[in-house]
């Protein structure tokens, strides 16, 4: 997947609203595989909404958008199944870990579907993001930044074309968010992944290719 | 640290939190409970029906044996005389549900049965004869025969007798019960006296039949033996007639029968509302089943739909996650189809112990009947399984999607 094309796009509850002024609602734009996009927003302008379009979780949305050409419309189940395997990677706004499993396990889960990275590369992850020592603590007694840093190693564990992720570091200090964002920027050079990073206003610092405010 | 393990252990970890063990107890046990009353009844009414439906194997049932019918007076001699005269049989045999008739030809002279052998005690008692014309038996003629050269007398005996003596006699008086195979097998040794003789020869039961109360031989040891020991020629007017008909059914028989005063044995239409009872019952209990199953259906895809909306939230994760909606309906299909088959065999096992239990004590009744085969209630039970598995499948593959 090289690119992804938002036509006309804009949820469809702010179809009534006269008063959008924004770089992506209601335009034409394409985000290329490779690049760093960074999207801006002030809450409730639809930052989720336009994650969870992307990753085929809701459609309700006016306009089209189109991977490569195919509008996601007309994408099947098992299709979605397939992209989220190999081609698009997220990180969840609300993490979405299981309490009941530990950190490894929480991306075990994911990376047994498709044994894209070793065990010691899963750990050195764990190293870089300084939670190593919580490799088997439960999810739900891990703070917020911890979960937030576990659910970052989980979307890595799977070949991406578009790394969507949703105010990656909303829950960390100055110092592990440098950490998260070299990490982030390392991973998706190594598979020429394009990274569609939202925000409201606490962002890591990377070199984007593209600002856009929502 | 923990390292590999299956990824299925990890899901599996997840789906089956909120599975409620006493559900799928209640479930296996009302499953259970449905799905062997089902088999139960199918079984025993193949196991009934033929005993029921059973040809005698002596008679088939196009022949009537005709009596008349017989009242108080009669016993004190002053009523209708209880003997066929010729006219009157002349008259049957020109009705047209008429194929052929015969008179049963009785013994004119005395007969003393003495039975021996095997751990029997010795058991006497005063007995008759009668015959038909061999063409009317349906049994093995080679053995119904009478050679005063080698004179063994081949007998056919009441099946009543054999029950009366099993239940009546051998109970009270602690005797072994005796089935009808080794029945055959005892030596009896009859006495026959009149015209001042008296003479003993071996006898042998060759068969049973319930349509017919008497002691019957081959027409032509009553033919030598009337001769040889009463000196009286005229043969006696009979008793009682054997007549075949195309429809034992037919009304206008009935009619005549009724008209006339004549009896009959009534062994089809007592058989026939005994099949129906049965086949009601039958037809009854599998109703019961059906239902009692149709509710732990319910029971099992109330509980599974429960389970899977209590599980919704990581469902919905795990299928984000990129996890096929397939591999998450797995393991809750593979929990019941192990829930389906643990039924099945359960449900086989206590049929086949219960069923052998039943047999052990109906084999006396009917001992000259093997049993029918297990292998349709093994089909019937499979494809219930089957039909069962494939509703809960289609039911947990259309809640995760």
């Amino acid at each position: 997947m090289n690119t992804i094309h938002l036509h006309q796009l804009l949820p469809q509850v702010f179809a009534e609203r006269t008063d959008i002024r924004s770089d992506i609602w209601n335009r034409d734009i394409t985000l290329q595989r490779g690049k760093l996009y960074l999207v801006e927003a002030q809450s409730g302008t639809g930052k989720t909404s336009l994650c969870s379009y992307l990753y085929g979780q809701r459609s309700d949305y006016q306009g089209q958008i189109t991977f490569d050409d195919t509008d996601i419309r007309t994408l099947t189940p098992s299709r979605w199944d397939h992209l989220r395997q190999h081609s698009l990677a997220i990180l969840f706004q609300e993490m979405r870990l299981f309490p009941e499993l530990t950190a490894l396990e929480n991306v075990q889960i994911k990376n047994r579907l498709t044994h894209f990275k070793t065990q010691e590369q899963i750990e050195e992850m764990f190293c870089r993001l300084h939670i190593h020592d919580k490799l088997n603590t439960p999810a739900a007694i891990m703070s917020l930044g911890q979960q937030q840093r576990v659910a970052l190693i989980r979307a890595f564990c799977q070949p991406f074309h578009f790394l969507l992720a949703d105010e990656p570091i909303s829950h960390l200090d100055e110092d592990n968010a440098q950490l998260m964002a070299q990490l982030i920027l390392s991973e998706a050079r190594a598979q020429s992944a394009a990274l569609i990073l939202t925000s409201i206003g606490k962002h890591p610092n990377l070199p984007y290719d593209n600002h856009l405010r929502l | 640290m923990k390292t590999h393990t299956s990824p299925q252990p990890l899901v599996w970890r997840l789906l089956r939190a909120h599975i409620s063990p006493l559900q799928l107890a209640a479930y296996t046990l009302a499953n259970l409970v449905g799905i062997f009353i089902i088999l139960l009844a199918f079984q025993l009414y193949r196991d009934l029906s033929p005993l029921l439906t059973q040809p005698d194997g002596i008679f088939s049932p196009q022949y009537l044996i005709l009596n008349k019918h017989l009242t108080a007076s009669d016993a004190l001699g002053l009523g209708s005389d209880p003997t066929f005269s010729q006219d009157e049989i002349d008259d049957l045999r020109r009705q047209p549900f008429t194929l052929r008739i015969a008179p049963f030809t009785a013994s004119r002279y005395d007969v003393t049965c003495t039975l021996s052998g095997q751990g029997l005690p010795p058991i006497s008692t005063d007995m008759f004869f009668e015959s038909v014309p061999d063409s009317f038996i349906d049994t093995d003629l080679t053995r119904w025969h009478f050679d005063p050269r080698q004179p063994v007398v081949p007998i056919i005996l009441p099946r009543s007798y054999l029950t009366l003596y099993n239940f009546g006699f051998a109970q009270t008086h602690a005797l072994p019960k005796v089935s009808e195979n080794l029945a055959t097998m005892i030596n009896l040794n009859i006495t026959l006296r009149g015209n001042h003789r008296q003479e003993t020869l071996q006898g042998r039961v060759v068969g049973f039949t319930t349509r017919l109360n008497t002691i019957l031989v081959p027409d032509d040891f009553i033919q030598w033996s009337n001769q040889r020991y009463t000196q009286d020629t005229d043969t006696p007017r009979p008793t009682r007639l054997i007549l075949q008909t195309d429809n034992p059914a037919d009304p206008q028989l009935a009619q005549y029968l009724d008209l006339h005063h004549y009896e009959t044995a009534d062994e089809t239409a007592t058989t026939s509302r005994a099949i129906l009872i049965l086949r009601l019952l039958t037809t009854l209990v599998i109703a019961v089943g059906t239902i009692v199953s149709l509710l732990s259906i319910y029971l099992l895809i109330l509980s599974i739909h429960l389970l899977i909306q209590k599980n919704t939230q990581k469902i919905q994760t795990l299928r984000l996650l990129g996890h096929t909606a397939r591999s998450l309906a797995r393991p809750y299909q593979t929990l019941v189809i192990l829930l389906n088959i643990l039924v099945l065999i359960l449900a086989l096992a206590l049929l086949i112990s219960l069923r052998s239990h039943l047999l052990h004590q109906l084999q006396p009744l009917f001992p000259q009947t093997a049993p029918r085969s297990l292998l349709p209630t093994i089909l019937l039970a499979l494809l219930i399984t089957l039909i069962l598995t494939y509703i809960n499948i289609r039911q947990i593959k259309n809640k995760i999607h």
